[in-house]
């Protein structure tokens, strides 16, 4: 028999019950504060695509509970926590609030703003709600804040952990200065509030949950849950065989140029995986040095990437509850100075999404020379950032639109990749045109599935989309891009094919047409149409596999191409399989 | 072949949603379609009445009306039982309801405020178990009115296990009825919640399908040693004991759903409880959540099927208001939406036409969705004000300002508020239905028995157990307690008392004043 999850010296008593019970208590809490979130945030990003995350932390700031938004925040959520109590200590009261962005002080990039709520219960500290969402928007001279800058003071304001409610009091001076220093501040001030009404509901839970059980066994049990998870991460290791692996991948550049002709270099990202028994060892070592750009992360935000990676290869059913008792099997080694361990005053506002997104896909490279039933192939690899910037003709009024377009989910060692989703790090929603077109001064007019984007595979990569903005009459915009996957395409595992690289054209009134670089602002004259090609995913397992009957079904979606059929699947008789798909009966 | 326009079957914004719905109907369709005309051409020759079938949302619909929109008819089986709730709460005058639905595999849960059930517009189907009906993306969306409530995969099937952490869990794998709980005696090998509550003396052979069933005592008492108990280092009798109470508190948590994080407090409801298991868990629930009264209905197995012949015609229709933001007055606002709500009702009065109800069973409830300019949900706001005009929309803004007070506890009354849709509800009263129990009791000495029934706080108590068919009205019973009929166990705990009423509902209280800790 193992060793009991549950101390009686700890707890005066031992009961199963109450331990899964406050667990689950806690997870809810977390969940409750995303419905308080998304039904009154105010910008389209929080309410519709969901870019946030909830989490209850203990009072050393540790992540007891993460809600089910978005695995990039894995990592890093606990940094801000920590920064709140590094920076405040015993100065933390009752109906205080902090907020704060300041990727050097735990955050993750200036537009994700964290709200720190502590929660109390009789004068008790019990731990604290953190609600990191993403503004559209915190100033720079970009709309949007995704310009492509050289230093973290170009990337718009810098938060530092600061109180803004001291017992209940609003700090009306800073709440002044941060709408002051932001584009859109009616919305900005909708989303605050969203933030607060989320983290009051959830410090509200908690002290409820501390009536009942007592506060010193809520702290108990609240450590209990991470050394819960803890331990089923190392059982789920100690399954797996142990083994060696490294991966080494290339991003398309930082978004700024390196030459005179204007040419944005590329840059190495390295690392190995050991795994022994029931650890894991994650060294750097190889990988580039810090770039000029934004493409620079915070070492919590490589973390996210490389956390959201092992967890979903170790952990694929996702059983075991994602919170900091996970890590700590984790060993993360990087050179300070790298690109994946960012030194202030470095910009990284790219590399949030952008080197997580890489780091979790190069997790599934470098596990599958040892693991290849736990990998996916390489997903979309980019979140796919659009933001268009300006005056609304038909209200006068400013408007910042940020948009995450979707691409393949890698294929896996038993079934196709999944067309234009979120993917990895990733869990938003799409935006819907209709409520695009309502808010912003732009009309789509294409969005759709992209044949032949999937890579070719004995399970095919998922497709990417194709997505085209017009500008309507009268509406300029500045308009900023910040993907990856233009010119390293998302490898297949396993002798699959890699799918295809993304690409973006601009086609200005004028007739001049252009393609625009991953990264950087433009100018978006009336009338201009913006053409987006998402990147699809990676195939896994040789193309000569695959069951010929699931070519023929593919040629009958519409997801592959009969040019496509016949090079990389070698069909010789296309129209025939693709009559037999199409008479085949659909499985009812 | 069958064509559905989205904009017939949803005229509505948000391509996705409405796309969503339409292929749903797509899909549905044809199977619903062929399906309904065999079954009423089978009940035409039959000589029985029109054919009707409940809507999602709680209403009955005639067949035609789903064929033409078959999305609302995909939720018509857990609608069913809320409807039979709102019934119960409006003939026992308590009008304020929490509906809690247990039976072998799920349990629902709902709110009932004033004798009506609530609608939530956002629904998704086909998805993974979803617990608050919010926590979505798994399945495919549809915009059409459901009943709102919030559901978890327990029951009486559910098993309870130990993981390899050391932590004991309740589902969600469930040994459903085949080979169901071990102490059927049918192949089951892992411990249910039917056997914990079995260990516990809450139910026992007798109460199990009025004995029935063989059950083997031994061999679930062997299941949750080997199993649950042994691992945890506990006793039988406290592995059980916690597997009641981690089921407890899922039940509890689809309770507070509906009250709760909809902003009401639980202790301003009663407790309606049925379904199969909901009586033997009831008390408990309402300890937990401060409730102080419970109601059991006569039958509470079958009480959901109550609610087919106990419901109303009814029909949502709905229109997006067109406009651009920021172009339009007070008055041309109101003006639109009058004329998009005369336009629904005309389709709503056409519906009661081809039903055949009369002008004064007929209702058409006026209703808008609104929301703050720039937020992305709406809250439902019944519009009592005919015609709309500027002074009604004034009106609409503060009920909006109250509602989203209540509902997430701020609000902006510097803020517009956007008026996005308008609904009518087309509604064809049916004449009341009286709930009761019209057998006489069969004995004049109810109780059956005594037994040993086992709490966590008290230990070891002795029950008497009531058989219910045997109880007349008024008859009482003190905690602890179980009183047992053919298709329910309802568990009388300690400090709680019941009452059988004339209707033969029993009403139980609890004696002391021991609210939730």
């Amino acid at each position: 028999m193992q060793e009991k999850l549950f101390d009686e010296k700890r707890f005066g008593h031992a009961d199963p019950a109450t331990f899964e019970i406050v667990k689950n208590s806690l997870y809810k809490t977390a969940e409750e504060m995303r419905v308080v979130l998304a039904k009154t945030a105010y910008s389209p990003l929080l309410k519709s695509a969901g870019d946030y995350s909830c989490g209850i932390f203990d009072e050393r700031g540790e992540m007891v509970a993460q809600g089910p938004d978005l695995p990039i925040h894995l990592g890093s959520m606990p940094d801000a926590v920590r920064a709140v109590v590094t920076a405040f200590a015993d100065d933390v009261h009752e109906h205080d609030v902090f907020v704060h962005n300041d990727p050097y002080f735990g955050g993750s990039h200036l537009p994700d703003v964290n709200v720190v709520r502590p929660a109390f219960h009789e004068g008790r500290l019990l731990g604290y709600a953190c609600l990191r969402a993403h503004w559209p928007d915190v100033g720079s001279a970009t709309p949007g804040s995704y310009g492509a800058v050289t230093e973290i003071f170009g990337e718009g304001l810098r938060i530092p952990p600061l109180r803004l409610f001291r017992r209940g009091v609003l700090n009306a001076d800073l709440e002044k200065l941060i709408l002051a220093n932001v584009r859109t501040p009616d919305e900005r001030k909708g989303d605050l509030g969203a933030q607060l009404a989320a983290t009051l509901r959830a410090t509200e839970r908690l002290a409820a949950l501390a009536r009942r059980y007592g506060s010193e066994a809520l702290i108990g049990y609240m450590a209990q849950v991470m050394d819960y998870s803890e331990r089923l991460m190392r059982a789920s290791l100690m399954d797996l065989p142990d083994g060696e692996g490294a991966f080494e991948d290339f991003c398309d550049g930082d978004g700024v140029a390196d030459d005179d002709a204007g040419h944005d270099a590329r840059f190495r990202i390295r690392f190995s995986i050991r795994k022994t028994r029931d650890r894991l060892v994650v060294d750097f070592d190889g990988t580039d040095p810090q770039v000029k750009g934004p493409m620079n992360a915070p070492l919590s935000v490589t973390a996210s990437g490389l956390f959201c990676g092992i967890k979903t290869a170790v952990d694929p059913n996702n059983l075991i509850p994602p919170n900091s008792g996970c890590w700590r099997p984790i060993e993360v080694k990087a050179r300070k100075g790298s690109v994946v361990n960012a030194e202030f005053p470095a910009p990284v506002v790219y590399a949030n999404h952008e080197i997580s997104h890489r780091v979790a896909d190069m997790v599934m490279g470098a596990l599958a020379s040892f693991l290849p039933q736990q990998v996916m192939a390489c997903s979309q690899g980019t979140s796919a950032i659009l933001t268009l910037g300006g005056v609304d003709p038909r209200t006068r009024r400013a408007y910042i639109s940020y948009e995450t377009v979707k691409g393949g989910f890698g294929a896996r060692p038993n079934k196709d990749g999944i067309n234009c989703i979120a993917s990895g790090i990733s869990n938003t929603m799409n935006t819907p045109v209709e409520v695009l077109e309502t808010a912003f001064p732009v009309r789509i007019e294409r969005y759709e599935i992209n044949p032949d984007s999937g890579g070719a595979g004995r399970y095919r990569g998922g497709c990417g989309a194709v997505r085209v903005w017009r500008m309507l009459d009268g509406a300029h915009a500045t308009g900023a891009l910040c993907m990856e996957r233009m010119t390293s395409a998302p490898f297949g595992l396993l002798g699959g094919k890699a799918g295809a690289a993304a690409e973006v054209l601009l086609a200005k009134p004028d007739g001049v047409s252009r393609q625009l670089p991953s990264k950087g602002a433009f100018e978006v004259p009336p009338g201009s149409v913006i053409t987006m090609r998402t990147p699809g995913s990676g195939g896994f397992g040789a193309a000569a596999e695959r069951d010929r009957a699931a070519v023929g079904r593919d040629l009958r979606d519409g997801y592959v191409s009969a040019a496509a059929a016949e090079r990389d699947y070698g069909i010789a008789d296309v129209q025939g399989l693709l009559k037999a798909a199409q008479s085949e009966e659909d499985p009812a | 072949m069958a064509v559905y326009l989205s904009c017939d079957v949803l005229p509505e914004i948000k391509e996705f949603e409405r796309s969503s719905t339409t292929a749903v109907c797509a899909y549905v369709g044809p199977i619903l379609a062929s399906y309904l005309k065999r079954l009423e051409r089978a009940t035409r020759s039959a000589g029985l009445p029109a054919l009707h079938l409940m809507g999602s949302n709680g209403g009955i619909l005639e067949a035609d009306e789903a064929i033409a929109m078959p999305a609302i008819a995909v939720e018509s089986g857990p609608a069913a039982g809320v409807v039979a709730a709102a019934l119960l709460a409006r003939q026992s005058g308590k009008l304020d309801l929490l509906s809690f639905d247990m039976g072998g595999t799920t349990a629902k849960a709902s709110l009932i405020r004033g004798g009506q059930y609530e609608t939530t517009p956002d629904y998704e189907i086909g998805g993974g178990p979803s617990m608050s009906r919010w926590m979505t993306g798994t399945g495919h969306p549809i915009r059409v009115p459901v009943i709102d409530l919030a559901e978890v995969s327990a029951g009486g099937g559910s098993i309870a296990w130990v993981d390899r952490a050391g932590a004991l869990r309740v589902g969600p794998h469930s040994a459903g009825a085949d080979p169901g709980p071990v102490c059927y005696g049918r192949g089951g090998s892992e411990p249910t919640v039917t056997d914990c509550n079995l260990l516990l003396g809450y139910l026992d052979k007798q109460s199990l399908l009025g004995g029935e069933l063989p059950i083997d005592h031994a061999a679930a008492t062997a299941a949750v040693r080997k199993r649950l108990a042994d691992p945890l280092g506990v006793d039988v009798r406290t592995a059980a004991a916690a597997v009641i109470d981690i089921v407890n508190h899922a039940m509890a948590e689809v309770l507070k759903i509906v009250s709760v994080q909809r902003g009401h407090d639980p202790r301003d409801f009663a407790l309606a409880a049925f379904g199969g298991a909901g009586p033997l868990h009831a008390a408990v629930l309402a300890d937990e959540l401060g409730i102080a009264e419970i109601i059991c209905p006569p039958i509470p197995g079958a009480f959901s099927a109550l609610g087919l012949v106990g419901s109303e015609l009814k029909r949502d229709y709905v229109r997006t208001l067109q406009g651009t933001p920021g172009s339009m007055d007070g008055a041309e606002i109101a003006e639109l939406a009058e004329r998009a709500f005369l336009a629904l009702e005309q389709a709503g009065a056409a519906m009661l036409d081809r039903a055949g109800i009369p002008a004064e069973r007929r209702r058409l409830d006026r209703s808008v969705d609104a929301r703050y300019a720039r937020q992305s949900y709406e809250l439902a706001i019944p519009v009592s004000q005919r015609p709309v005009n500027a002074a009604a929309l004034a009106q609409i803004a503060e009920a909006f300002h109250e509602r989203h007070l209540q509902t997430y506890g701020h609000n902006n009354r510097s803020e517009p508020v956007q008026i996005v849709s308008v609904r009518v509800a087309a509604i064809g009263a049916i004449p009341p239905l009286a709930i009761g129990d019209k057998t006489a009791p069969t004995g004049a000495n109810a109780v059956k028995s005594k037994r040993a029934l086992w709490f966590r706080q008290t230990g070891p108590v002795e029950a008497t157990v009531y058989d219910r068919a045997r109880m007349s009205a008024g008859s009482a019973v003190a905690g602890p307690g179980v009183i047992e009929s053919l298709e329910s166990t309802i568990l009388v705990p300690p400090g709680w008392r019941g009452n059988m009423n004339d209707d033969g509902v029993l009403v139980m209280t609890r004696g002391t004043d021991r609210a939730a800790q």
